[in-house]
């Protein structure tokens, strides 16, 4: 092994980080603030990538027209989702939400196989070459995902610190009945919530699509280690979740050097054990 | 729920005669299915411990299910053991891992048990996609067992589709149940109940209430082991479906549309959903589709179960659902 | 301004307001007083909304004219102008005196300086807040969460405060300090419905008052005529005429 090798892993650890996080995320904060556990939001993912190969299938020019279609799409079935079948099920018990949400995966799952068939699609690289960091040659394209992926992060970070929804959104995670004696609309704060977290699925899904592929089950396979991360971080903690991502990104790609893939996600699982032996809240305190 | 009630014991018995009579309507066809469908009534009853008197939301269930199978199949085939030791693994394998899930599980408040629960079944599923050198993936491993000695001198035909196998799982689900009858009405139940009913209440007298959840996990586990074992033997083969999440989900459903807590309910539940399921997938390839359907759907339509949905439909007051 | 007519709240199986009516006037200082668990915060609760009524009427006196609460959900009535101080305060602990203010008044939509205006009433009212502002809520002192509560509403413009026992766990001094500021929320226009079981303080401060017993009104009058009917204190509320003669 070489140091080269070990940078480029750190690099690639940080690409696959920022995804997981991109994911993770929503299902902290949907978490946090309305103890509903989502298993569709693998499914989220999933369908940001399809929407970003069927956009590029239909004619649209470019990838990075393309995305953007993708997103509204994902953000436009969430939202419908949180009107319709998903509008009694808020604000009841975490079992509740974990089957209603795992019906509708099947669901989208089951829409996507008998729409689009069981293959595996690819998308060309929007963006080829590879540019110069430092002693590493690296791809462009991973660059980009890094950058744009991070940037979204820290604007979510941002709205959730500085916004008007964001100190909502921390105040119903905190207390929601006295939030609504306040007058806050709190069924706006889940649409919002319920929206973000749905869009920055689809995002993870579009970036990853030209990486990893795009098939019907890749939700399902994203989600154990989107429920890991969850779970490192601290159930609801939102900077928690971004680190755990980052943090499960680094031990797979490093993993990967020596180990199988899956192997590489029980060295994950591992590290969570270990993490609920020492600290059972989690990496961070569960500072909502 | 109505006026004509009989007793338990009424029901019971003639349940029991109507599934003794069950197999000789129909060919081997039939009785293999039915057989698989009194394997998974067993799973469902031991899932009942848990979510039905314990009040825990546990999503690996299946999990326990498919490896108390595989351990068996494992001491069969690779292993090349005989008949009993090879269950004492299936049984051993399903409590270590119950054990494994619920210390680990048990650490984190609430809902972190339910996510955890989630954690492990995937992770399960996902070893087992992959090490298809041990589980045999999608194909499973076949069983060829023809007769097991299931006491010395008692030989029982085990084949797929043969009636003496299905009257060894019924009689199997009968003991199982009354085990469960018993334990629900012991010392421990008690505790069991008081968890459900008030978890800080039974904390402050003194239960170490985690150290219970554990215990009924492992219980309930080692009971859908044994399941998963009758599944798979009656069958012939076992497969990674054993201990997908999606049966794992599908557990709950049935628990939950049968009455948790009521024993008798879960198992009605997951003999009649089960059946369904495969008639189902005999004429569709899209039954995951319904199978989706019906699990959104009890959230939305029957979350207090048939019993609470006849309750609403009649206008009686049904408790809300927040189990 | 508040209206309450035959109010009836069930915790699960158990009746616990049987028929609670009550009415507070525009700007006046209603003391709601009681032994503990009578059903005063009950009272509070379905007003607001906290716990469904299953039987009566909650109506709120608006520009438009009186309007039923009864149909509305939590957020609506409080969007209405009904503050709600709660018993237990109920801080965002995470969040810090500025954002504990913001929650609500960010849904009103103020030009800066009425967003000024309405902060500058709180800060008059409570002069130590300024100070706090960037502190979190879990640091505050039982004292400094019952100003910032109080505040919290108060910056809302509100017609009505709700006022869940805001002397408990407070030391004599914030006490007083807490019952001067009641005084001032009805001399400023702003009806107050006061749930105390310091009955004593509570008759200092309001003009009227109600006795609650066993989730009923069980008695009504102005403070003077309840101070002056030991008999029906002692009765209700365990407090002897030598209380309220000690207080004066």
């Amino acid at each position: 092994m070489t140091a080269e090798l070990l940078l480029l892993q750190l690099a690639n650890g940080l690409s696959f980080g920022v995804i997981f996080a991109l994911i993770a995320s929503g299902i902290t904060l949907m978490w946090g603030i309305m103890d509903f556990i989502n298993m569709a939001h693998g499914d989220l993912y999933m369908l940001g990538a399809y929407g970003v190969w069927l956009s590029l299938v239909v004619g649209v020019a470019s990838f990075w027209l393309a995305l953007p279609l993708a997103v509204a799409g994902v953000l436009a079935i969430g939202l419908l989702l949180r009107f319709t079948v998903l509008r009694p099920v808020f604000g009841r018990a975490p079992l509740q939400t974990l089957l209603a949400t795992y019906g509708i995966g099947l669901i989208l799952q089951q829409g996507v196989l008998a729409t689009f068939g069981p293959f595996s699609k690819e998308i060309p690289f929007p963006v080829t070459g590879q540019v110069t960091l430092g002693p590493l040659r690296y791809p462009t394209y991973r660059l980009v995902v890094i950058v744009v992926g991070l940037a979204l992060i820290v604007a979510a970070w941002v709205l959730i610190q500085r916004t008007t929804y964001g100190i909502w959104i921390r105040a119903v995670a905190q207390d929601r009945t006295m939030t609504a004696a306040l007058g806050v609309p709190v069924p706006r704060v889940y649409t919002v919530v319920f929206g973000l977290g749905s869009a920055l699925a689809g995002i993870g899904g579009a970036l990853a699509a030209p990486l990893f592929g795009i098939g019907p089950t890749i939700g399902a396979d994203v989600i154990l280690l989107a429920f890991i991360v969850v779970m490192i971080g601290g159930l609801g903690n939102y900077v928690g979740s971004v680190v755990g991502g980052v943090l499960i990104g680094e031990v797979i790609a490093l993993g990967a050097i020596w180990l199988q893939p899956t192997e590489a996600y029980l060295v994950a699982l591992g590290l969570l054990l270990v993490l609920l032996l020492v600290r059972p809240q989690g990496l961070l305190r569960a500072a909502r | 729920m109505s006026a004509w009630r009989p007793g338990r014991r009424t029901v019971l018995l003639g349940g029991l005669a109507l599934l003794a009579v069950l197999p000789w309507l129909g060919g081997p066809y039939t009785t293999l299915i039915l057989t698989a469908a009194l394997a998974l009534g067993l799973f469902a009853l031991s899932y009942d411990l848990v979510l039905g008197v314990t009040g825990l939301v546990s999503v690996s269930h299946a999990t326990l299910f498919g490896v108390g199978a595989y351990g068996m199949a494992i001491g069969m085939t690779r292993l090349e053991a005989p008949f009993w030791p090879s269950v004492l693994l299936g049984i051993g394998a399903a409590a270590a891992l119950a054990w494994v899930i619920g210390f680990f599980s048990v650490r984190t408040a609430g809902p972190g048990f339910i996510i955890m629960t989630v954690i492990f079944a995937h992770a399960v599923e996902s070893i087992a996609n992959v090490w298809t050198g041990l589980t045999g993936g999608e194909n499973g491993i076949i069983l060829a067992v023809s007769r097991v000695a299931l006491l010395p001198g008692l030989d029982v035909r085990f084949t797929a589709g043969s009636r003496s196998a299905y009257y060894v799982v019924l009689a199997c689900l009968a003991l199982a149940y009354a085990l469960c009858h018993w334990l629900v009405g012991s010392r421990l139940g008690l505790i069991l109940k008081a968890i459900k009913g008030n978890e800080p209440r039974a904390l402050a007298l003194g239960h170490r209430v985690g150290v219970y959840k554990v215990v009924v996990n492992v219980i309930a586990g080692a009971l859908a082991g044994v399941g998963g074992m009758l599944y798979g033997l009656s069958q012939g083969f076992v497969s990674v479906d054993l201990l997908r999440v999606l049966l794992s989900i599908e557990v709950v459903v049935w628990t939950i549309l049968g009455g948790p807590g009521t024993l008798i309910g879960p198992v009605l539940a997951a003999i009649l959903m089960s059946l369904g399921v495969d008639y189902l997938r005999s004429v569709t390839h899209q039954y995951l589709f319904a199978v989706g359907a019906v699990t959104l759907l009890v959230v939305l339509v029957a979350p207090d179960g048939v019993g609470g949905l006849i309750d609403r439909l009649l206008g009686r007051p049904a408790p809300a659902a927040r189990s | 301004m508040l209206r309450v007519s035959d109010l009836h709240v069930f915790y699960g199986p158990s009746h616990v307001l049987w028929g609670v009516s009550l009415e507070v006037g525009a700007g006046a200082v209603v003391a709601l007083l009681g032994r503990n668990g009578v059903g005063k915060s009950t009272t509070l609760k379905a007003i607001i909304g906290l716990v469904p009524a299953r039987q009566g009427r909650v109506e709120l006196a608006t520009p438009a004219g009186w309007r039923d609460l009864t149909p509305l959900a939590v957020h609506e009535r409080a969007g209405l102008g009904i503050g709600y101080v709660p018993e237990d305060r109920r801080i965002f602990p995470h969040l810090t005196v500025r954002e504990n203010l913001r929650v609500g008044l960010d849904r009103l939509a103020l030009t800066p300086a009425a967003r000024r205006q309405a902060l500058e009433r709180a800060f008059d009212l409570f002069p130590a807040l300024p100070e706090l502002l960037e502190r979190q809520g879990r640091v505050l002192s039982g004292g400094q969460q019952q100003m910032l509560a109080i505040a919290r509403v108060l910056v809302l413009s509100p017609r009505i405060i709700l006022l869940d026992e805001p002397s408990q766990g407070l030391s004599p001094l914030l006490v007083d300090s807490v019952m001067d500021a009641v005084v001032r929320l009805g001399r400023e226009g702003i009806a107050v419905l006061l749930v105390e079981q310091n009955a004593v303080a509570a008759l200092e401060v309001c003009a009227h008052g109600y006795l609650m017993d066993k989730g009923t009104i069980a008695g009504r009058g102005t403070a003077a005529a309840l101070r002056g009917d030991p008999a029906t204190l002692e009765r209700t509320l365990g407090v002897t005429a030598a209380d309220v003669e000690d207080a004066r």
